[in-house]
């Protein structure tokens, strides 16, 4: 399933219930979390909305994959649950 | 596939329109089905059309009503959160004798069966909450 | 299974909680529905909550009729009940407490979710 997550305190208060191999998308401030989280930036199936990355000046501090908002409409056609934290 | 997406935010004081906006246009240009968008708790301001906003920034109102009205897309606004919040189409203004009408014609303001009809239409359902 | 569960995650004095209340009592007449209340939303389920002399309406004095529209399983949290030092009797409801992985299970469960 995919989790959305839009900023760090909703990963922050509901990270435990992301199971291992779920998909994370953070959007809007939530591409704030992976800042200092090597852990993080590096799992798999990890994601940050490209313009919400550039927009916040941060694509030379993020390692995870970026994506277009078409990416995101693929991430959700191809899964079986979507759960939008905020 | 058909796709429901859920707006909360009011424009401009939080991103969740702009957002569920951009991933509405990403559904419509990967061929997908919009069911419906439906504005609840403060999305329901992105419906008005009383909005001025500054020249040099951006329209998310209009972008919205532009989205709809290209796509004929079913953009609702639910009735309770949007009379709560001062936002009415010409009946509901005429019914409580308010002096404006505020809801943009590319919006249609219906009750929250709506949210469940699409929820249960649709194969997959987006919120862009605050 | 319910065709659609329903995410409570924001506090009682907050309108989206009540108009996530509404949704689900909605839901309730058109689908079957679960819900779990999540993070601030486990505050929703305190009893002898009091919010008028603030303005506010005691919406939750309504989960007592949850049963009535069907909605039969309440979940909440047991890590985030302890956390906040909150046992089964201090709410207005019976619900069945989840630990985590069970909170991720239930999503896996349901192809719908609405959260509030």
């Amino acid at each position: 399933m995919l989790h959305t997550f839009n900023k760090p305190q909703a990963y922050i208060d509901n990270q435990p219930y992301v199971a291992p191999d779920d998909q994370i998308l953070f959007i809007e401030d939530g591409v704030y979390a992976l800042l200092g989280d090597e852990a993080l930036n590096d799992r798999s199936e990890v994601y940050a909305l490209e313009i919400d990355v550039e927009a916040r000046g941060l694509s030379e501090k993020i390692r995870c994959k970026v994506i277009s908002y078409q990416d995101f409409v693929t991430l959700c056609v191809e899964t079986d649950q979507i759960k939008n934290w905020f | 596939m058909k796709f429901a997406i859920v707006v909360y935010g009011a424009p401009y004081s939080h991103q969740a329109s702009r957002s569920g906006y951009l991933f509405t246009r990403a559904v419509l240009e990967m061929g997908h089905e919009v069911h419906r968008v439906f504005f609840y708790h403060d999305g329901v301001y992105n419906a008005n059309k009383l909005a001025v906003p500054p020249q040099d920034e951006a329209d998310i109102q209009a972008d919205w009503a532009t989205l709809g009205s290209t796509h004929n897309l079913d953009l609702v606004v639910c009735i309770a959160s949007a009379l709560r919040r001062g936002m009415l189409d010409l009946t509901e203004a005429a019914r409580y004798d308010k002096s404006a009408d505020s809801i943009a014609d590319e919006f249609s303001i219906s009750g929250l069966g709506q949210l469940i009809d699409a929820t249960l239409e649709a194969d997959k359902v987006v919120t862009f909450g605050v | 299974m319910s065709q659609i569960l329903f995410v409570m995650s924001r506090s009682p004095g907050s309108i989206n909680a009540q108009e996530g209340f509404d949704a689900l009592l909605m839901g309730s007449a058109f689908a079957t529905c679960s819900v779990v209340f999540l993070g601030a939303g486990l505050f929703q389920l305190v009893s002898g909550q009091d919010a008028e002399p603030l303005g506010g309406k005691n919406f939750s004095h309504g989960f007592g009729a949850l049963n009535d529209y069907g909605v039969s399983e309440i979940y909440c949290n047991k890590r985030e009940l302890d956390r906040a030092d909150l046992a089964i009797q201090d709410l207005c409801v019976p619900v069945r407490l989840l630990d985590d992985d069970e909170v991720n299970a239930l999503f896996h469960d349901h192809q719908m979710i609405l959260s509030f």
